[in-house]
């Protein structure tokens, strides 16, 4: 299948450039890892919507940013996806010079090389449905910025406990989600419980939660906090902790490294940054059965560290 | 000829001034044809024959009628000629 | 009377004739010299605007009608702009980048638009020369393929080039390429600035050996062919120039260029703005501007300028528009265009006397 034959009507005509005709003037800075990020050429509607969706993240207009250009396409540009026992996934395609997504109602640029810019082509501006868009925009142009420089997007719930923050990765259906939920009533904190980010911080690693999807995206602003841990969530009978090889570890960060890991001009980096973790933060993997009981062999840790 | 005229469907034409500049799409061929031959082929739209197009042409330009009935005759059949219109036949009993 | 002195009539009483259309700066190509400004803002023109301005357009009895973009098959509503330029009785060219020419797109432009001709932008002779240009791999492979596929369809198609510093050596191949394709090629010799000015394209302008070897390069096909080649040193009449009461082109006489957000133009390539269709009707622009007034008067005073230049003023495709945007003034002359005409003056006056005297034409 070629690339965007999913959703696009004509893949062929897909935007080769950074141009078209925006919806409007309105702008909205957003300040998360890898940014600030400014969405511009918006809608009236669309900048209401970005507003209220990003709160807690605006902010003044800064010189120094990565620019989204947000331009109008029309719906006869996307073809009707019957979404009846389906999953959502992006259509993603790697250059040398930039990555090309196609979505629904959704085409996207992200420029790599000389000058860093994104670039989005939607019919959609309707509230409910553009934060849907921009975000799959969002997601990996941040996934790629904090790569650049040294940093990670994981797939992940982060708990906090005596002030350090304990990772847990997996794959899809692995349990990070009832992680989440088994420490919000074992009353610890959480920050993302689908996208943290992970970034160097002297001889360790910093955790922040990012506003997107999740079973609890609206918990206000999140804090850095060190990671004390990574944990490897496997499902099964009992709770156990076992240690891994430096290269499971490794396999097993990468795999939860969204959009940059299946990128063959820009992995390496990411790999650079995974070895770096792998090396400095103890990682192990935890068996668990989706209930409480794992949580004195993480508590424990918490206490001894 | 009491025909219906009817323009081909690969002429485009437009008038300009007095005049009218015509493209047959299909060929390739630009013509220039003055006012009574302009006049033909834009009032060719398949409802309307050569006798009705003098009727209206005489209202148009200040010539006796069979003067410009001569002039419709000849540019209908030259338009026709250069693939410009083509004749129906009549409808209707 | 002959299509020239339709051309003429059309200059000299400001006949509006020819619109070109910029229907969208969406492109799926990204060429280096694209002279599209991309940061261009305003209210984007949408599809009733559209409908309403080819009505206009019909009412003014204008019989061309260009569409052109960035790739004008990318805006989303090009279709239906396109059946309604048909169903409006126009002349419709189509400039396309020809990438997306094939299967359902190429066979809906034939029965939903039928241009008259589609014409089609070749950058080299082979894929590493092209695809350097329009910065998409695998652009080169698959226009050549569009294009026999337009061929099959029975679309009539042009090609156009640009000469560049990387394709120049590459001329007589380019050229083998529309043969063999049985479609006619059309070189410009000059690389312009952007629409905003920036001069980064002029990095790959052509080499005045380039330049002459082009020239070269086409009157030996006319020898080839047979065809009569003009004698530079006699008037500028033979030199088969159209020019009406001193104008020098039909920029805001008989033609406007009209971009994504309304704003008219008096040529594509001249990018003073005479009005925006979003506040007045093309009409009232027409017979009222100011601005296209002065456009009138400047084409004339153009004239003038070349003059001066001596045979070489006839024979350096001077556009004003390029000129405005290169100096400010759209009757300057700049050394590289002097150059270009100088060059093509020594060319043809090689082959004009061969000519004459092969045909016994004098």
């Amino acid at each position: 299948m070629t690339f965007g034959s999913q959703f696009l009507r004509y893949p062929d005509l897909f935007p080769a450039r950074i141009g078209g005709e925006v919806w409007g003037e309105r702008e909205v800075w957003i300040d998360l890892p890898g940014g600030p990020y400014a969405f511009t050429g918006l809608s009236e509607r669309q900048e209401l919507a970005m507003r209220a969706r990003y709160g807690d993240y605006l902010r003044e207009p800064a010189p120094d940013f990565v620019a989204t250009r947000v331009f109008r396409a029309q719906q006869s540009d996307f073809l009707e996806v019957d979404t009846r026992g389906w999953e959502y996934s992006l259509d993603v395609e790697h250059e040398a010079g930039a990555i090309l997504i196609a979505g629904m109602n959704l085409m996207a640029r992200l420029e790599l090389q000389a000058r860093q810019a994104g670039a989005v082509w939607t019919s959609e501006d309707r509230e409910e449905y553009v934060i849907g868009v921009v975000e799959n925009f969002f997601r990996p142009l941040l996934a790629y910025r904090v790569a650049e420089r040294g940093a990670l997007v994981l797939h992940s719930s982060a708990v906090v406990l005596d002030g350090g923050a304990y990772v847990f990765v997996g794959r899809s259906g692995a349990g990070k989600s009832t992680v989440a939920r088994l420490a919000l009533e074992r009353g610890h904190a959480i920050l993302s419980d689908d996208l943290n980010v992970l970034s160097p911080a002297g001889s360790g690693w910093n955790v922040a939660r990012l506003p997107f999807a999740g079973e609890y995206p609206d918990h206000g602003r999140g804090e850095t906090v060190p990671v004390a841990a990574i944990y490897e969530l496997e499902k099964g009978a009992t709770h156990a902790l076992s240690p891994t090889t430096p290269a499971a570890s490794f396999a097993a960060l990468l795999r939860c490294a969204p959009y940059v890991n299946g990128d063959p001009y820009r992995v390496s980096r990411l790999e650079e940054s995974i070895s770096a973790v792998v090396r400095d933060v103890p990682c192990s993997r935890l068996t668990f059965s989706l209930d409480p009981g794992f949580w004195p062999i993480i508590e424990e840790r918490a206490i001894l560290r | 000829m009491n025909s219906l005229l009817k323009r081909c469907p690969d002429v485009r034409f437009r008038r300009l001034g007095d005049e009218s500049v015509v493209v047959k799409q299909s060929a390739g061929e630009v013509f220039v044809l003055n006012g009574i031959g302009g006049r033909v082929l834009e009032l060719a739209d398949g409802t309307v024959d050569i006798p009705r197009m003098v009727d209206r042409l005489e209202a148009e330009f200040d010539a006796a009628r069979d003067v410009i009935a001569v002039d419709v005759e000849r540019f209908a059949r030259e338009l026709e000629q250069a693939g410009l219109i083509e004749s129906l036949p009549e409808s209707g009993p | 009377m002959t299509l020239r002195d339709v051309v003429s009539r059309t200059w000299r009483d400001n006949l509006l004739f020819s619109v070109l259309i910029e229907l969208t700066y969406r492109c799926n190509l990204d060429c280096f010299f694209c002279y599209n400004d991309l940061a261009a803002r305003g209210k984007a023109l949408r599809l009733d605007d559209y409908l309403r301005i080819l009505d206009e357009l019909a009412e003014l009895q204008v019989l061309d009608v260009t569409l052109s973009g960035g790739e004008p098959l990318a805006h989303p509503d090009f279709f239906a702009i396109g059946a309604a330029a048909k169903e409006r009785g126009f002349v419709i060219r189509l400039k396309s980048n020809g990438h997306a020419l094939r299967g359902e797109v190429a066979r809906r432009l034939r029965d939903e638009v039928d241009p008259f001709v589609v014409e089609v932008s070749l950058h080299g002779a082979c894929a590493s020369t092209h695809d350097r240009q329009t910065r998409v791999p695998g652009s080169f492979d698959r226009l050549l393929a569009n294009l026999a596929e337009l061929k099959q369809l029975g679309l009539r198609v042009k090609i156009n080039s640009t000469l560049t510093l990387w394709n120049e050596t590459e001329v007589e191949r380019m050229y083998t390429i529309a043969d063999s394709l049985g479609m006619p090629l059309k070189f410009d010799p000059a690389v312009t600035p952007r629409d905003d000015g920036d001069e980064t394209p002029l990095n790959v302008a052509p080499t005045a050996g380039g330049v002459r070897a082009l020239y070269t390069t086409q009157f030996e096909r006319s020898r080839k062919l047979g065809e009569r080649i003009l004698d530079p040193r006699r008037s500028a009449e033979d030199a088969d120039l159209v020019e009406v009461d001193g104008k020098h082109c039909g920029a805001g006489s008989a033609a406007v260029a009209i971009d994504p957000f309304g704003n008219v133009y008096p040529c594509v390539a001249w990018r003073v703005p005479v009005g925006n269709v979003h506040e007045q009707s093309l009409g009232a622009i027409w017979s009222s501007s100011v601005e296209l007034d002065a456009v009138r008067a400047q084409v004339v005073g153009v004239r003038s300028a070349l003059e001066k230049e001596g045979p070489v003023g006839n024979l350096m495709s001077f556009c004003p528009g390029l000129a405005s945007r290169r100096t400010g003034r759209p009757d300057e002359v700049t050394p590289d265009m002097r150059e270009r005409g100088q060059t093509l003056l020594d060319v043809m006056s090689e082959y004009s006397t061969v000519v004459t005297r092969v045909a016994g034409d004098d």
